[in-house]
């Protein structure tokens, strides 16, 4: 069977950061250094702008830049090629960065309240909703293992929901308000939406609370000595403090997921929007020369 | 002709207590309405020729009648056509039943329901018949077809007899909360077993050691059963008495008293033995499975008594129709060919245009000797998968490096054996009558030589699923192939370039062991007494260093090991080395070995050369792990996880590093994208170690548990390693879902994975509706036909597999075990 080229060198599991050695961070900062020189190095006959051979020439690679990254949105999901999406992605990040430096020249530092400065600006959030992506792609991976401690999402629902039984039957044992407290902190809750996973919401903090609030309860009951022995209150006090441990788990999980891979709704439409900026800034362009 | 309507129990031929006054006179008597009987009897019935089918039940096929209600019943082997009119073709049990119960009416089959035999005796035209009610009849041929299921065996223990004891199981939804103990880990005991377990507590007696004897997909249900407590067993153990309430067993451990409700065991079948010697009938040895002797022509020792089906070992359905029709078109003096004739021709045709298939099948029979011992029968199987070529001088058979796994057998010519092309004088000649492929077969692993025709030749393929029916039938086989396999092993792994005669000691000090997985074959410490040669499955070689245990190497079927100490007379085992899966070792007696090294100063160079080597791979591992002692901890984890999981087994598996995984599921979706809509991996189903994940997906194992048993012959493996189903061929039976230990298989219906409905914004952010490109699926599609389906390593595209060009961030690897722990061993796992 036909092995993978990293598989063949023993370059497997590299993140895209490194790819190839860094192979198209070396191009996209040659690119980014020559552009540079070539702006100081230009004289142009009044100030530097977008209209003079280098800012035209400029905006030509920007738009070309522009288009080709945007282009990725199709590759990523053109399956059955036999090139590595891994090495396009390495450029996509690497040669986005460079497009800031390059965009940047084209302006020649001119900004105004006009479209052209919109499509410029767009452009530079489109290149910061990425830079978070690629941090989030980065680190999170790592700290979401961990955070799941070798557990899946089915695994941990299961021993979570099996967590809740054990809570609710240990409750028995003691008085109805403890009862009551203990269902409440066990009852199921709606997973929310993106805001409340993100952490906007507060609830967790909620569950929090009720946790903790059966927790101190069951040890009153412990301390004020109604009837309620040691041996009963440890297995509940357990039960509730992993059940706790369980749900941030979850929540964490939830969180690290969406700010990992849902950065992508506004990378993408803010995408769309640029390319209209960009439409319109061409054509406006052509329209005053 | 006696005709009456068999619809079952009110069927009688004829009224009971006929049996006084003249006796009735048959042309032909058959016993037993199963397949083979009913399609004798309306072979009979439709060629006039007087006839009786006597069947023990009340109704027709009582083995069939017994199945599990709505059982679905297999028709194969598919590629064997039916003869005759009973029809049969993959069905219902209820369905199968009433077809028959139509056409034996139809035909005017004369049953005679409630006929239990008690003796046969005389011979042809000559034979009296007594039936345990008292009814005799005479014919002059009798047809036996009673298989084995009438005659269950049982438990010998006392209060065998008690209330709770059964031997069969008809519907296991009649079962709620009860205490169930199966007695016999066979597939029957474990298929009850699993059947049960859902709403009974269920305890299995097993008198073997371990579930070896069934079938893989029932042992590891069972055991994944065992593991979740939902059934308990007890193995090496038995039962020795019986009473009200339960059964007292005897375990490795003492006595132990179980309570029960329901005693079912399953402890198989034999042929009655005891009737059929009264009868006359002669059995060739005194193991109590062994069926009796026949003629081609399906007749016993008693002239005139011929036996089909089950008892003549030919447990199929379908086989068993055909013998019944074949027979008696013979008897009736209107001979037709065997159902296999037209099958075998074409299968000849190629190599052999002008001959018969007798003439060939003699030829076969002369020519390679492992398959001279066969009987004639079983020869006419076999060769129905194999396929007899010519090869013109020079052609290739196969290349170095391919993977297949077929026995070639040379009749005619001869082949050279090349093991390295840069070396043509070391080339091999392997002449008629020898065989060579062993390699591929016993080891699945890739081919180690290039085989070319050096003259032209005829060569007889035995396929893997041939090879495994013949090694376990015919002891024969097995001893013939384990002699020659294990020479050659010792002379190519051995490799001192010198004649095969000068290694012939060590090849007589050698002999065959198999370890399980996870079995220790070399303790670090111990003193040496053999040189080893993994000859199939792999190991893992491990060491102390700095009081932790360290994984220093992976080896896989065809290394040496354990040669160290020969070099030194001192040493003891330096590393400790264990089985990965389940193993076959060839054992070298260390008295052999140092009796060669004194007159073949070659092998130590041999030695030599192997340390030196293993030595550089230990040097640079340990270098590139000084001072990263918590990667070595989590290399050496990851690479004993990976083994817990049957690594060891695979040629190339699915890895996803979780410390570079985004969780986008791009694979996935690449997957679904280039496969009709449904993916073959599942992160969700794998399990995970160290942040390493292991998808649910095939990885095309050495040996592929899923081709044992298809009964259409549709999985196979390609030269380049994929292990493929064939989507055509297969009628989606669901035996190599089963029998897969790492369930990648699933069933898929004909037409799901259609897509679902887009708007722009769905594909703008997920691709949804992307012609072509996108992994959502409705679950729309015809659910009457599931196809199996698993990973094909995307054969298609002739590239890298698209879940690993799919990754964004370079956190999939397709890989082969080997490579990947080598990458471990050398520290290069990110922490």
């Amino acid at each position: 069977m036909t092995q993978s080229p990293e598989a063949a060198t023993g370059e497997m599991h590299t993140s895209f950061l490194f790819w190839k050695s860094g192979a198209y961070a070396k191009r996209a900062l040659a690119l980014s250094v020559a552009t540079i020189v070539l702006y100081c190095w230009h004289r142009p006959a009044g100030t530097a702008n977008g209209g003079t051979l280098l800012g035209y020439s400029l905006g030509v690679l920007g738009l070309a830049l522009i288009m080709w990254l945007a282009w990725f949105g199709i590759r990523r999901r053109n399956y059955g090629g036999t090139g590595l999406l891994e090495g396009t992605f390495s450029a996509h990040v690497y040669f986005g960065l460079a497009l800031v430096v390059v965009a940047t020249l084209h302006t020649g530092f001119h900004f105004r309240w006009n479209v052209h400065t919109l499509a410029f600006a767009l452009m530079l959030l489109v290149v910061a909703s990425g830079i978070f992506g690629v941090y989030g792609f980065w680190r999170y991976p790592e700290m979401m293992t961990r955070n799941r401690a070798g557990m899946t999402l089915s695994t941990m629902a299961r021993e979570l929901a099996a967590l809740d039984l054990t809570c609710r039957q240990l409750a028995l044992a003691f008085p109805d308000e403890v009862v009551a407290l203990v269902m409440d902190a066990t009852a199921p809750v709606a997973a929310g939406g993106v805001w409340r996973a993100i952490g906007f919401d507060r609830v967790q903090d909620e569950k929090r609370r009720l946790n903790m609030a059966v927790i101190s309860r069951v040890r009153r009951e412990l301390v004020e000595g109604r009837g309620v022995t040691p041996a009963a209150v440890l297995p509940l006090v357990q039960s509730l403090t992993q059940r706790l441990t369980l749900i941030e788990r979850l929540y964490r999980d939830r969180q690290l997921r969406l700010l990992m891979l849902q950065w992508r709704a506004v990378h993408v439409p803010l995408t769309v929007a640029l390319l209209v900026a960009l439409l319109i800034h061409i054509v406006v362009v052509f329209y005053d020369w | 002709m006696v005709n009456a309507a068999p619809t079952g129990t009110a069927a009688a031929a004829r009224p009971d207590g006929a049996a006084s006054g003249a006796r009735d006179h048959f042309r032909i008597a058959i016993i037993g309405s199963g397949p083979g009987g009913l399609s004798a009897a309306v072979t009979a019935a439709r060629y006039g020729v007087k006839h009786i089918l006597l069947e023990r039940a009340d109704h027709l096929s009582d083995t069939i009648y017994k199945y599990q209600k709505g059982k679905k019943v297999m028709a194969h082997p598919m590629r064997l056509p039916l003869l005759g009119e009973l029809p049969f073709a993959l069905g219902r049990r209820e369905e199968i039943l009433a077809n028959w119960q139509r056409v034996a009416s139809e035909a005017g089959v004369n049953l005679r329901p409630r006929s239990e035999l008690r003796k046969i005796s005389g011979q042809r035209n000559g034979f009296l018949i007594a039936l345990d009610d008292g009814l005799e009849l005479t014919a002059d041929e009798i047809v036996l077809a009673i298989g084995l299921q009438g005659n269950l065996r049982r438990l010998t223990v006392p209060g065998a007899d008690a209330q709770l004891v059964q031997y069969q199981l008809d519907d296991p939804d009649e079962y709620r909360n009860k205490r169930i103990t199966v007695i016999g880990a066979g597939d029957a005991g474990l298929e009850n077993a699993l059947a049960l377990c859902g709403h009974n507590e269920v305890t299995i007696i097993n008198r073997q050691l371990d579930l070896s004897r069934a079938k893989p997909g029932n042992i590891s249900d069972t055991e994944r059963a065992i593991r979740a407590g939902r059934i308990r067993a007890y193995h090496d153990a038995s039962p020795t008495r019986i009473d009200e309430d339960g059964l007292l067993i005897d375990t490795p451990k003492g006595a132990v008293q179980l309570a029960a409700d329901v005693i079912i065991a399953r402890l198989g079948a034999i042929p009655p033995r005891k009737l059929l010697e009264d009868c006359g009938i002669r059995f060739p040895s005194k193991d109590p499975a062994s069926i009796p002797e026949l003629s081609d022509s399906y007749e016993s020792n008693v002239p005139g008594l011929y036996i089909i089906g089950a008892l003549a070992g030919y447990t199929l359905i379908k086989q068993a129709i055909n013998q019944g029709y074949e027979l008696i078109r013979r008897l009736a003096g209107d001979p037709t060919e065997p159902a296999d004739e037209k099958l075998l021709r074409e299968c000849f045709a190629a190599a052999f245009p002008q001959r018969s298939v007798a003439e060939v099948l003699d030829y076969v029979r002369a020519r390679v000797p492992i398959l001279a011992g066969l009987s004639t029968l079983q020869l006419r199987e076999t060769m129905l998968d194999c396929q007899i070529r010519r090869f013109a001088a020079g052609e290739v058979v196969f290349r170095r490096g391919e993977y297949s796994n077929s026995l070639w057998n040379i009749a005619e010519g001869a082949a050279s054996v090349e093991l390295d092309e840069a070396r043509p004088d070391a080339n091999v000649r392997i002449g008629a009558g020898e065989f060579f492929g062993e390699w591929g077969l016993l080891s699945g692993r890739r081919r180690t030589a290039t085989i070319v025709a050096s003259e032209p030749a005829v060569m007889v393929e035995i396929p893997l699923r041939a090879m495994r029916r013949l090694q376990t039938s015919v002891e024969a086989v097995q001893r013939e192939l384990d002699r020659v396999a294990i020479r050659r092993l010792v002379h190519t792994t051995l490799g001192t370039g010198r004649p095969i005669a000068e290694l012939e000691e060590v090849v007589a000090g050698s002999q065959l062991q198999r370890y399980k997985a996870g079995e220790c074959i070399v303790r670090e410490g111990d003193e040496v007494d053999a040189l080893y040669i993994l000859r199939s499955g792999s190991a893992i070689v491990s060491g102390m260093q700095g009081g932790r245990v360290n994984v220093l190497n992976f080896v896989s079927a065809g290394s040496l090991f354990g040669e160290r100490g020969f070099l030194d007379d001192e040493a003891r085992r330096a590393a400790t080395i264990s089985a990965a899966i389940a193993s076959e070792v060839v054992r070298i007696d260390a008295a052999s070995v140092r009796a060669a090294l004194s007159h073949v100063p070659q092998l130590r160079g041999v030695f030599n050369k192997a340390v030196k080597f293993q030595l550089e791979q230990t040097l640079r591992a340990t270098v590139a792990q000084a001072g990263r002692t918590e990667a070595t901890t989590r290399a050496t984890a990851i690479a004993d996880f990976l083994v817990s999981k049957g690594v060891g087994e695979a040629t190339n598996v699915f890895i996803i590093d979780e410390t570079i995984c985004t969780r986008c599921g791009n694979c996935e979706a690449a997957c679904a994208a280039t496969h009709g809509g449904i993916s073959r991996v599942s992160r969700e189903l794998g399990t995970s170690a160290d942040a390493i994940l292991l998808p649910l997906a095939c990885r095309h194992c050495e040996t592929p548990h899923c081709m044992s048993h298809c009964p259409v012959d549709a999985i196979s493996r390609a030269p380049s390693g994929e292990v493929i189903i064939d989507q055509e061929t297969c009628i989606g039976c669901e035996k190599c879902a089963d029998d897969c230990p790492y369930d990648v298989i699933s069933m898929v219906s004909a037409g799901a994975g259609a897509r679902g409905k887009a708007n722009w914004l769905t594909w703008l952010l997920e691709g949804v509706g992307l012609a072509g490109r996108n992994g959502r699926t409705s679950d729309a599609g015809d659910k009457s036909e599931k196809k199996a389906v698993k990973c094909d390593l995307c054969r298609n595209t002739g590239g890298t597999p698209a879940c690993v060009t799919a990754c964004p961030t370079g956190a999939a690897a397709r890989v082969e075990p080997e490579a990947y722990m080598t990458w471990l061993r050398e520290g290069r796992a990110r922490l």
